[in-house]
């Protein structure tokens, strides 16, 4: 839909505002009370959810891709696609089920590999080290800023992936 | 105060991890929310799309077979979309200044880094309901107008310059300063192992 135009042209539309007409005009900003009652909900289904029985097996997944970086070189970049999918996720996850540490090394992770197709030995070592420490991490049930271990832990680490 | 008749919205959450899309519910039904539907990727929510009528996409990332961007990408410039303009707020673990740029090229409405909060979607939805952006049709591009600032970077401070990219090192890749990281972090981890 968005070809055969001359080179340059711009066309701008202005769509009807479907969703203002349907939320009617009464509002305006956000509603305070309506924000505390969805922040209390929120805080009880999060407290709900078991992180560490889904991000254990993930972390297991990783882990065992790691080890393939060395013993399956021809696919690498396969591999490093998968185990950034597999961080990704749990990247995703960790800092609203209480563990906002598997969110800072899984970001550490995942910004390690961006731009990489191959890794040598250094680098395996170093994203093993990331996987390690979020599997310590969930094994302890390390949660909130982890006090000083976690704090140790992510500053060794931050220095490790420069 | 009296706040928008948000009950009157139909909300589709498209994500492939069922906690997180719980989670986007339990939100979404204390704002209000009273129609919500759920898909687990970008094919199963056309799919929804074309059963009901959606005010309102709040998208992951990554899904498959059909991820977050290419669900936007038909939205925006498939002849066989269900809605052209329908808002698109894209919810990633992705934090990484490209990805917001790659995500906003794909015509998303809003962009919001996990981790999630009740506040920061509702923000989003005002947003868009009080700020509607134009939509541009180019050469390459159909969707909201990209000029304008509406993709807030939420994420932690990205790597420093050179710190990556490169490929393939042996050991001698880390510097004295790393390897010395690289030990204390292991004995770190081993204690916690023994704990």
């Amino acid at each position: 839909m968005s070809g055969d135009k001359p080179k340059g042209a711009v066309e701008v539309i202005h769509p009807p505002n479907k969703i203002k007409a349907r939320v009617g005009p009464a509002g305006k900003g956000m509603d305070p009370n309506l924000l505390a009652r969805a922040e209390a909900a929120m805080a009880k289904a999060q407290e709900q959810v078991d992180f560490p029985a889904q991000a254990n097996p993930e972390l297991a997944r990783a882990a065992e891709v790691v080890q393939l970086l060395l013993s399956d070189r021809e696919n690498q970049a396969k591999h490093l696609s998968t185990l950034f999918n597999i961080v990704h996720d749990l990247r995703g996850g960790g800092g609203n089920f209480g563990y906002p540490l598997i969110t800072r090394i899984g970001s550490m992770l995942c910004r390690y590999l961006e731009g990489r197709n191959t890794v040598g030995m250094a680098e395996v070592e170093v994203l093993r080290s990331l996987v390690d420490a979020m599997r310590a991490i969930i094994a302890n049930k390390l949660k909130g800023d982890g006090g000083q271990v976690g704090q140790e832990l992510c500053a060794g680490l931050e220095r490790l992936v420069g | 105060m009296m706040g928008y008749r948000l009950d009157r919205l139909a909300v589709l959450i498209v994500d492939d991890n069922q906690h997180m899309r719980s989670l986007v519910r339990t939100i979404l039904e204390s704002l209000g929310v009273s129609q919500i539907l759920e898909a687990r990727d970008g094919s199963h929510a056309l799919e929804k799309m074309g059963q009901a009528q959606i005010d309102l996409l709040i998208a992951d990332w990554n899904m498959e077979p059909m991820d977050g961007l290419e669900l936007t990408r038909h939205l925006r410039n498939s002849p066989e979309s269900p809605d052209q303009f329908v808002p698109v707020i894209m919810l990633s673990g992705h934090t990484e200044r490209a990805r917001v740029m790659q995500a906003r090229d794909a015509g998303v409405t809003e962009f919001m880094a996990k981790p999630v909060s009740a506040r920061s979607l509702y923000a989003r939805i005002v947003s868009i309901i009080e700020n509607p952006r134009p939509f541009v049709r180019t050469n390459d591009y159909f969707g909201p107008d990209r000029r304008r600032q509406m993709l807030p970077f939420e994420g932690p401070e990205r790597r420093k310059p050179g710190g990556g990219g490169a490929s393939g090192h042996g050991q001698a890749a880390l510097s004295g300063d790393q390897q010395a990281a690289l030990k204390r972090t292991k004995d770190t981890i081993k204690s916690m192992q023994k704990s």
